[in-house]
């Protein structure tokens, strides 16, 4: 049997932020995920990030990957990677599988990194081999350096449909059109400009109504939606392509969480069903902390802030100091606040807010 | 902005509040300010000394640098630019607008690539003057173009 003071399952931004300010309080910290890799989705984005000279803006997304790890290693957190956690035994020690073998961990604080999953979308054809979520074709672009495609249509106009379509041009394949079913362009503009210059052709209040092809997909069927995203009949366009890309949104990997019981809620804009956490990150068991896209799928620098949040709220709470220690997590906090309050983020501000109120009322 | 006409100025197109601001910790003259993380980048031509730091640092694109006037009713417009391959100095390329669009024929004058723009290019072209508000970037090289 293992023990720590903090286990930290995943090691995306949200993981790496927790191990690393857990472990510079002085807590003993495992960090495990089940990829070979550390970094989480950090390590697919090719591209610079937005945010502050604190949240690493203006780096790329696997170059803050870089950072971190190193980071982390610099502090002696223990990271197991390969390495898979299995959920919560009866005795409250998580068993994991590492090496072929399951282990328990004795854990005194669980931080939940566990990130997003993405959605689908189902329309006659869509099990024809060519089509597939935008992160898969990400992953196999940036991670294994295959194109999925060469003609591509991508559905969803959010920041990863958007981000994607640049990164699989970059690397030589062409986006045949971007359909949206809402009436406007939901991801940042200045990302959509970056294909639409580019020669993208952006078709909002539209939506992929069919995939045809014998062995593949040889071309897609798009159609305009009316208020109720219905699509029009009479309106539809047929684009020849190879690959039909869906960016379609994500949501919160809760398994792990509902396996520790942690009161979940439902907030829609920010993924659907998630646990609740209180402004230190805390779930509904005092024990066990969830950040990052668990927590509400937001973007990269937020899961940061909040893992660094639980990171040192958890060790301050074994009774370990950092100076200043306080008045970092209220930075944090605040920072987070930052990062909601644009425009563009109200709505996640709200839904946070709701899920902090609920979160705050299971430790009263 | 007209009182450089021949050494030119950033063009900040940033339409949306977002939570960033590397075009301000960049800029050494203080002419790019955002009032809060989230505001959108206020712009003093004045203190423009040209540098395009800016340019290859919006992790948006939405910085460009014009020079409107180079004389012979030509004007240039500086980029970025992250596909290979790179365009290089001399050649005939096509310019698009900000939807893609074709405007007009234009020269590549420079291909920027410094440590500091961490890989992305500054690709400027050449253009006829009156176009100059309309080109932000030229039609995508294909791999068999160069």
């Amino acid at each position: 049997m293992r023990t720590t003071d903090l286990l930290v399952i995943g090691s995306g931004p949200a993981g790496l932020g927790a191990a690393i300010e857990g472990a510079r309080c002085g807590a003993k910290v495992l960090l495990v995920d089940e990829n070979t890799k550390a970094g989480g989705q950090l390590y697919k984005q090719i591209h610079k990030f937005f945010g502050s000279g604190a949240h690493y803006a203006g780096t790329r997304g696997f170059q803050i990957a870089d950072i971190l790890l190193q980071e982390a290693n610099d502090l002696g957190v223990e990271t197991l990677l390969d390495t898979r956690a299995l959920g919560r035994m009866d005795n409250g020690c998580v068993s994991i599988l590492h090496q072929g073998k399951v282990e328990a961990v004795e854990a005194k604080k669980v931080i939940l990194a566990t990130g997003a999953k993405e959605n689908a979308l189902a329309f006659p054809g869509w099990t024809l081999p060519g089509v597939m979520t935008a992160g898969a074709a990400q992953t196999f672009s940036n991670v294994h350096g295959t194109l999925v495609g060469k003609n591509i249509l991508m559905v969803g106009s959010g920041n990863v449909g958007l981000i994607v379509s640049y990164q699989l041009m970059q690397a030589g394949a062409e986006v045949r059109a971007l359909v949206e079913a809402a009436p406007q362009i939901t991801g940042y503009l200045v990302h959509a400009g970056k294909i639409q210059r580019a020669g993208v052709p952006v078709y909002t209040s539209h939506t992929v109504v069919e995939a045809r092809g014998t062995d593949r997909v040889e071309e897609a069927v798009i159609a305009q939606v009316d208020e109720k995203f219905r699509p029009i009949p009479g309106t539809e366009q047929t684009i020849p392509v190879d690959t039909i890309l869906l960016a379609v949104g994500l949501n919160p990997r809760t398994e792990l969480a509902s396996m520790f019981r942690c009161r979940t809620t439902y907030e829609g804009a920010l993924g659907g069903i998630l646990p609740v956490h209180d402004a230190w990150m805390r779930s509904s068991d005092p024990n066990v902390y969830v950040c990052g896209d668990l927590a509400g799928v937001e973007e990269a620098n937020t899961a940061l802030e909040e893992g660094r949040l639980a990171g040192i709220h958890a060790a301050v709470s074994l009774g370990y100091t950092a100076p200043h220690a306080q008045a970092r997590m209220e930075e944090l906090q605040e920072s987070l606040r930052s990062l909601r309050s644009g425009a563009h983020a109200a709505r996640r501000l709200a839904c946070k807010e709701r899920i902090m109120e609920k979160g705050g009322a299971c430790h009263v | 902005m007209s009182n450089q006409p021949s050494r030119g100025f950033a063009l900040l197109e940033c339409c949306q509040e977002i939570p960033c601001n590397p075009c301000t910790t960049v800029c050494k003259t203080g002419a790019i300010v955002k009032s809060t993380l989230n505001s959108r980048p206020e712009f003093d031509p004045e203190k423009c000394v040209g540098c395009k730091l800016c340019v290859a640092a919006c992790p948006g694109q939405a910085i460009f640098f014009q020079v409107p006037d180079l004389g012979d009713g030509k004007a240039s417009i500086t980029f970025p630019y992250e596909y290979r391959p790179l365009p290089v100095p001399g050649q005939e390329v096509v310019a698009v607008d900000r939807l893609g669009n074709e405007v007009c024929p234009a020269v590549v004058q420079s291909v920027d690539q410094r440590p500091v723009f961490n890989r992305t290019a500054l690709v400027t072209l050449v253009i006829p003057a009156e176009y100059r508000d309309q080109v932000r970037f030229l039609r995508r090289l294909r791999r068999e173009e160069r």
